[in-house]
């Protein structure tokens, strides 16, 4: 079984409300009970209440699998990167300082790196993430792209992104406002941006400059 | 109101609103000032409200872990303004008082509310219970309690407080 081609993630940060549902909601799971795979994260408390969910954005070449000196962490054929096999991880949290995007959690009392495999469990029985069955808000959404599209007529997702030199392209899209044009996510900008009241400026979604 | 294209009898399908022109009232209500207004001696604005993990006095919420490691104590927000006027720093003991009691909570210091209003969240009880502070003014014809607004003043703490060290009443 493997994960429907054309059912995709597609998260809207801005869509999130905070209410962490979706981390109660993974933490229910059996295949990893009491351990929530998802990060709710306040983009910056001080300045503004904005909150983002944070799933693994299942990379084309998956830095943490890249990293692994056990070849622990594996990418199946439909794109997901798994969640690190128990039998080989040593626990040495390389995946979890590569990772770009900070999704790895290195549990030291299971000597085990456990990450979100998109609920693989569920998805590759044709069911949705329980992250996105659950959100309120529709930041978190798992569908086809035809119907995303209509759902949010003034965003286009996005799943390239840039850290300084390392591009990376992803399976799960993050939606960015049209009005951006952006055809990738700036990461390493938006660690520079200044907040200016209670704004969250978008000079992190930039577009492909030609020639 | 009646919704769109379907008959309304009193307004004899003038308008939607359940009146004989189909429109809509706007009720005025003339503005009151509330019980206990600000002055010299309690200069601040004292507002109380809720967290997300959290449900009303917390009988429920508390006895689930990951909720708890949320929000596990109240904290004191205040904008930076105020902060910085007041000497005090993100995660401080601060020691709000007004004319009805005080409580020492840690700061939280952030841009979402007014320089002028501190907020805490009114989940606990005993020693962090914010409900020390707020007056026993009642809406008149309603009776609900203004817990939203009171007078209080604030200066950092010289100490933590008994519970902060396992003792006293949490």
């Amino acid at each position: 079984m493997a994960v429907l081609s054309h059912m995709e993630f597609f998260i809207d940060p801005n869509r999130c409300i905070g209410c962490q549902s979706c981390v109660q909601a993974c933490g229910e799971c059996d295949t990893h009970k009491g351990h929530p795979m998802i990060h709710l994260e306040y983009v910056d408390r001080a300045h503004s209440v904005q909150t983002a969910p944070v799933v693994c954005m299942h990379c084309d070449q998956p830095t943490c699998a890249e990293v692994c000196p056990a070849d622990a962490i594996k990418r199946t054929g439909d794109g997901v990167v798994q969640t690190a096999r128990k039998p080989r991880c040593v626990a040495c949290n390389n995946c979890a300082l590569a990772c770009p995007f900070g999704v790895p959690k290195m549990k030291t009392e299971f000597q085990l790196m456990m990450k979100c495999d998109m609920c693989y469990d569920r998805t590759s029985a044709g069911k949705k993430p329980m992250c996105a069955t659950v959100c309120p808000s529709g930041a978190l959404f798992f569908g086809a792209r035809a119907q995303v599209e209509q759902l949010r007529p003034h965003s286009s997702p996005v799943n390239q992104f840039r850290f300084g030199n390392q591009v990376i392209t992803t399976k799960v899209n993050m939606m960015a406002p049209k009005v951006a044009r952006a055809e990738y996510v700036d990461v390493t900008a938006a660690m520079d941006e200044e907040v200016i009241g209670k704004s969250i400026f978008l000079n992190i979604l930039s577009v492909v400059e030609e020639g | 109101m009646f919704e769109k294209g379907s008959w309304n009898p009193i307004a004899k399908g003038a308008g939607p609103f359940y009146f004989p022109d189909g429109k809509a009232r706007f009720n005025v209500a003339a503005y009151t000032p509330p019980a206990e207004d600000v002055d010299e001696e309690y200069p601040i604005i004292l507002t109380t409200g809720r967290v997300v993990s959290q449900f009303l006095s917390g009988t429920q919420t508390r006895r689930i872990g990951p909720l708890v490691d949320q929000y596990p104590e109240p904290r004191v927000e205040m904008h930076p303004r105020l902060a910085e006027k007041l000497g005090i720093e993100d995660g401080d003991w601060t020691a709000v008082e007004s004319r009805r009691g005080q409580i020492t909570l840690r700061a939280q210091v952030v841009t979402t509310i007014r320089p002028d209003t501190i907020f805490i969240p009114y989940h606990w009880a005993g020693a962090k219970s914010a409900n020390q502070l707020t007056v026993a003014a009642q809406d008149p014809i309603s009776k609900i309690p203004e817990y939203k607004l009171c007078a209080v003043r604030v200066k950092k703490a010289e100490a933590a407080p008994d519970w902060a060290n396992g003792g006293g009443r949490a």
